[in-house]
């Protein structure tokens, strides 16, 4: 243990304050409110009823397996596709890695609605165009992909999360000595027995930290389950927050309080097992002083092959939907691509995006908040990781656990919460662009909390120590050593965090105000009006402008990663 | 009779019609002036943005001294967002424009002004509320429409006992959870018969889906032949060339109205008024008539022609007894759209 | 000059108490070279950074020169950073993002340097350890030895009052061995 000068306690306490501010609050706010049987603001009662109903059918079973299977299934699709892409592009020498990175981007970029609607075009038995190749070029005699399904649902949301594990397990292997490797090799493993003894048992953390995200990400989503599940009348647990906000009126928040506790519970789980799988963390410290040359994995002429094999992927889950997108963005109506559709071309739904005021100004909005609340999320995360790795301060696991809580509830069920407390206390940030930029990183630091701290795992302990001996002040070891070692991790996490905040509707939707709308909410707008096509154009600009901060961060973090060149 | 006889009938009228013009131009006069040291305007809507700016730009060019604002949500959020903030006693919008049953809502907890707008003297009397604190703007109606490459107008359900024939089993798409569609039913089917369709509905398999703009795309696309959805978007769509088309004869045709209302305690109460009064005035409906629905003005002409028709069969729902029903409306929508 | 008196360190795994080091004493007079040997475990590491300040002991009394470092009886220590300590790590930890100039002048402005003087005491380190051709190389691209000597430079550099080595010679070969002990000795 490293005993310290008070700068750095305090600078700690600051921070950890202000995370338990943030999380616990709102946290007691929704679990109070389910043990009351009306709004916030109005005379309410003590009861249980909410819990009654939320757990007291049996129905609820199926509910949670249908759930589990739909995250589970999807956080496996997007892992094994996001890891493959990864490995790639940080170990082999494999071509056109800027074209493999920029593709991996696009899902995430697109909103949600876009491409969920894009898959009902390609795979729908009726009219999905890829069905209708099958069907009428191939002289299939039905439609072979029914979208409608538990796989259709699997495959739509695995492949449109690809994004999340591919930058958290490139900067992973980015960070990964290989010499560990090569001592493998050397004592006679193969090459596959060296990456599941070797590389793969190191990344645990990574691995376990990017595949708990993804389930929870899974278990909350409700827009996959609403287009493809229903009319296959397949429904999950989100499905019955739907409800309890649309059944009744006024809507039942404390029940859909009631029904979120499930997946308090999911996540909390999942933290506490992964801290404890982690808690040896000696182990996984792959960057020592010892050196530290992650080495490019020479393929030879397989690597045309595993270029083609990222290419097919890239194409069929990410190009092909975008294309859809694109194609809707540039007719008046959606219609299956044909020679006469050339004629209708219009880049009328531009125009359109591109002459709204309010675009403009969400844009703007949505660039100041992004970037703050990613910062201050990263910052955030750093302490608390720092804290929960480094030092052997009590209840820093709790602290955790703690930290994580609000990626588990729903954008809504949090939205709420956070309207009700900033209207009461008096702190002047409603109808501000602060109570967004409170929003977000209380709902997104679990995130960039997962990432610092796998990626702190991985940094030896010595390396700190020898900055501390040598006479650096822990403030000035923490910016001159950790910071730069664990850059590519956080900047992942700081760039998805930017990017979700371009991405996500329930918050933006009920904290925005008079001249803060972000553009999630123009976005839902358009869709709400029924302006598909426009709302494709914004689909477009949008991937545009995204991909370009992408590629300006990943220039950025590249510095920071030492790669034989 | 005489000349003089006939003024003398006619003088007082003159009088009479000089003296309501008179305090008509007082009354507007102190709005203007009382406005005019506010200076300010929040308009909460529905509408989206797109559609909204005219009529601020309209607005703010007649009165040039009030600054007004709008802050646009969808309806669920719009409605929460105003009653949390007046539970909270922060008082922010001046009007709201939102649907007539989200407006009782409001006036039960009594958070809405009364007000009845000059404006509105010609409106039809389903177009107000009777206790004067709503006024409709437009409204819209939910159809059955259907894919014209996929069903001929010919083999097209007529009403809505049609849809309960095996042809159309799993053919039809819906919104979840419409309890609005049932509310339509009831009132104006009464509760055994819609109660009937329901259930009937209900083994019919009706594919669910989520949005109704959606709804209305995928029906332009061919995903399913029939489609309930809101008959301005398929105007729309079918204007842009898509093959849709919807069923006239539906009895019910249930309708959806929009309603403006001054928030009690608006921080600019006659600004608000004068917006209102802006807002429901010819000129403004003139560019609420290019959004498709059916404009509150008796003398501004749908833009779709098909809904110029006066043999409609709408059906307004009526706010209070949809609020009160609620929970039964409810149910029975889960039963037929949820499952 | 470094004075340990009945040093004793616990190490608690869950309720399990673990003696690391239990009352132990010595002293190094100045300019000596003073050896811990022992198995593995035996907790030579331990009382390394115990000295360092990178361990709190959990009694006993060590001090500096004739300055105080850790007093168990009033529960006082200085921190790490403030002893005037030199360390080589067992796994060297140099910092694998700067080069090797920059890992041994990277803390001599902290201690009070001027940036010229910091400059000269850096280059200086690294001609003493053979490495003044290599100051540019980024620090991965080392092999062991180097590293290690590296690690020797950057400790040096500070004029430290007390050189700590943690198993320096372990993973060199025989003739880098004689090198450096014959290096520790000239020191």
């Amino acid at each position: 243990m490293i005993r310290f000068a008070i700068g750095r306690n305090l600078v700690l306490s600051v921070l950890l304050g202000i995370v338990v501010y943030l999380t616990l609050i709102p946290l007691i706010m929704i679990l109070y409110g389910t043990f009351r049987d009306g709004p916030p603001g109005t005379a309410a009662s003590f009861t249980l009823a909410n819990y009654a109903r939320a757990y007291g059918d049996l129905t609820i079973l199926q509910l949670g397996l249908n759930t589990m299977v739909f995250a589970v299934g999807a956080a496996l699709v997007s892992f094994g596709f996001g890891s493959f892409l990864a490995w790639l592009t940080e170990r082999t020498d494999t071509p056109l890695k800027g074209t493999i990175y920029g593709l991996a981007l696009f899902p995430f970029v697109i909103p949600g609605i876009l491409t969920t609607i894009a898959w009902v075009l390609l795979l729908s038995p009726k009219i999905g165009l890829i069905n209708r190749f099958f069907v009428e070029e191939l002289g299939f005699a039905g439609a072979p992909i029914n979208l409608y399904s538990m796989g259709g649902m699997i495959w739509v949301f695995g492949i449109d999360n690809i994004t999340l594990p591919f930058f958290l397990m490139a900067a992973a292997f980015r960070s990964m000595d290989p010499s560990l490797e090569e001592a493998g090799r050397a004592s006679g493993m193969s090459a596959l027995s060296t990456f599941w003894h070797v590389n793969f048992k190191l990344m645990i953390p990574t691995i376990f930290a990017v595949l708990l995200l993804l389930v929870v990400r899974g278990i909350e989503t409700f827009e996959v389950p609403a287009v493809i599940g229903l009319p296959a009348e397949i429904k999950v647990y989100a499905s019955e927050i739907f409800l309890a906000l649309r059944m009744y009126q006024p809507p039942d928040y404390n029940l859909a309080g009631a029904y979120s506790t499930f997946y308090l519970v999911v996540a909390s789980v999942g933290v506490a097992l992964y801290l404890k799988a982690t808690s040896a963390s000696e182990r996984y410290a792959t960057i020592t002083g010892k050196g530290y040359r992650p080495r490019i994995q020479n393929l030879g002429p397989w690597r045309y092959f595993t270029l083609s094999l990222a290419l097919l992927i890239l194409f069929i889950g990410v190009i092909l939907p975008f294309l859809v997108v694109a194609l809707t963005s540039v007719v008046p109506i959606y219609q299956r691509p044909s020679w006469e559709l050339v004629s209708a071309l219009t880049l009328d739904n531009y125009r359109v995006v591109l002459g709204l005021d309010q675009f403009y100004q969400s844009l703007v909005n949505n660039v100041i908040v992004g970037i703050v609340s990613a910062t201050a999320a990263a910052l955030l995360a750093a302490a608390v990781s720092w804290v929960v790795v480094r030092t052997k301060l009590r209840g820093r696991k709790l602290l955790d656990i703690i930290a994580f809580t609000p990626m588990a509830f729903p954008g809504i069920v949090i939205g709420l919460a956070l309207l009700w407390m900033y209207l009461t206390l008096p702190i002047p940030v409603y109808g501000t662009l602060w109570i967004l930029v409170i929003a977000y990183v209380t709902k997104y630091t679990p995130i960039t909390l997962r990432s610092c701290h796998a990626a702190l795992l991985q940094l030896h302990p010595e390396l700190e120590e020898a900055s501390v001996i040598s006479g650096s002040s822990w403030f000035r070891t923490f910016v001159r050593v950790v910071l730069p070692l664990i850059m590519p991790s956080l900047t992942a996490g700081w760039f998805y965090v930017l990017a979700l905040t371009f991405k996500a509707l329930s918050l933006p939707v009920l904290l925005s105000h008079l001249g803060t709308e972000m553009l999630p909410v123009v976005i839902y707008g358009f869709y709400e009006s029924g302006r598909f096509s426009e709302l494709s154009a914004l689909g477009v600009l949008l991937v545009a402008g995204l991909s370009v901060i992408a590629l300006a961060t990943r220039m950025f973090a590249s510095q920071f990663s030492v790669q034989e060149r | 009779m005489g000349l003089s006889s006939k003024l003398a009938k006619v003088l007082p009228l003159i009088g009479v019609v000089a003296v309501c013009f008179h305090s008509a131009a007082r009354g507007d006069e102190s709005l203007i002036a009382g406005a005019k040291k506010e200076g300010q305007l929040v308009w909460y809507t529905t509408t989206t943005q797109t559609d909204n700016k005219p009529i601020l730009d309209g607005f703010v060019k007649k009165y040039p001294f009030i600054k007004a604002q709008s802050m646009r949500a969808g309806a669920p959020e719009l409605v929460e967002k105003f009653l949390f903030e007046r539970r909270a006693g922060k008082y922010i919008a001046d009007v709201i424009r939102v649907l007539d049953f989200d407006v009782e809502r409001f006036k039960r907890e009594s958070l809405v002004a009364r007000y009845q707008s000059p404006s509105a003297d010609k409106f039809n009397p389903s177009m107000k509320d009777p206790q004067g604190y709503w006024t409709t703007d437009d409204y819209t109606i939910k159809v059955m429409g259907y894919n014209t490459k996929l069903v001929s107008e010919r083999d097209a359900p007529k009403s809505w006992f049609d849809l309960l024939d095996p042809k159309w089993q799993g053919r039809a798409m819906f919104e979840i959870l419409d309890y609005r569609l049932y509310a339509g039913w009831e009132q104006r089917l009464g509760v055994e018969q819609a109660t009937k369709l329901a259930e009937g509905l209900a083994r019919q398999k009706v594919v669910l889906r989520r949005g109704a703009s959606q709804i209305a795309e995928l029906l332009a696309a061919g995903e399913a032949p029939m489609a309930q959805a809101y008959v301005h978007h398929l105007e729309v769509l079918k204007a842009k060339g898509a093959p849709v088309e919807w069923i006239r004869t539906f009895d019910p045709l249930v309708a959806l109205r929009g309603a403006v209302t001054i928030s009690a305690n608006a921080p600019h109460p006659n600004a608000a008024r004068l917006f209102v009064d802006y807002y429901l005035s010819k000129e403004a409906q003139q560019i609420v008539r290019t959004w498709g629905k059916v404009p509150a003005h008796p003398e501004i002409e749908p833009f779709h022609k098909a809904l110029q028709s006066k043999d409609l069969k709408i059906q307004f729902l009526d706010p209070k007894l949809t609020g009160q029903n609620y929970a039964q409306y409810a149910a029975m929508a889960k039963k037929v759209f949820y499952r | 000059m470094i004075t340990a008196t009945h040093l004793g360190k616990i190490f608690y795994d869950g309720e399990k108490a673990v003696k690391a080091i239990d009352d132990i004493s010595f002293a190094v007079p100045s300019g000596k070279l003073f050896t811990l040997l022992g198995p593995s475990g035996c907790g030579k590491t331990t009382t390394l950074r115990c000295i360092a300040g990178l361990e709190t002991p959990s009694s006993g009394e060590i001090k500096i020169g004739e300055q105080v470092v850790f007093d168990g009886k009033r529960g006082a220590a200085v921190p790490p950073n403030k002893r005037n300590i030199g360390m080589v790590f067992q796994s060297y930890a140099i910092w694998p993002h700067m080069t090797v100039f920059q890992n041994v002048y990277y803390h001599l402005k902290s201690k009070g340097f001027s940036r010229s003087e910091a400059k000269e005491r850096a280059r200086h380190a690294l001609e003493t350890v053979g490495l003044i051709d290599l100051e540019d190389r980024p620090a991965p691209k080392l092999s062991g030895g180097q590293q290690q000597r590296v690690a020797l430079a950057r400790a040096l550099a500070g004029a430290p009052e007390v050189l700590l080595l943690d198993e320096p010679l372990s993973n060199l070969d025989a003739k880098l061995r004689e090198e450096m002990r014959s290096e520790i000795r000239s020191l």
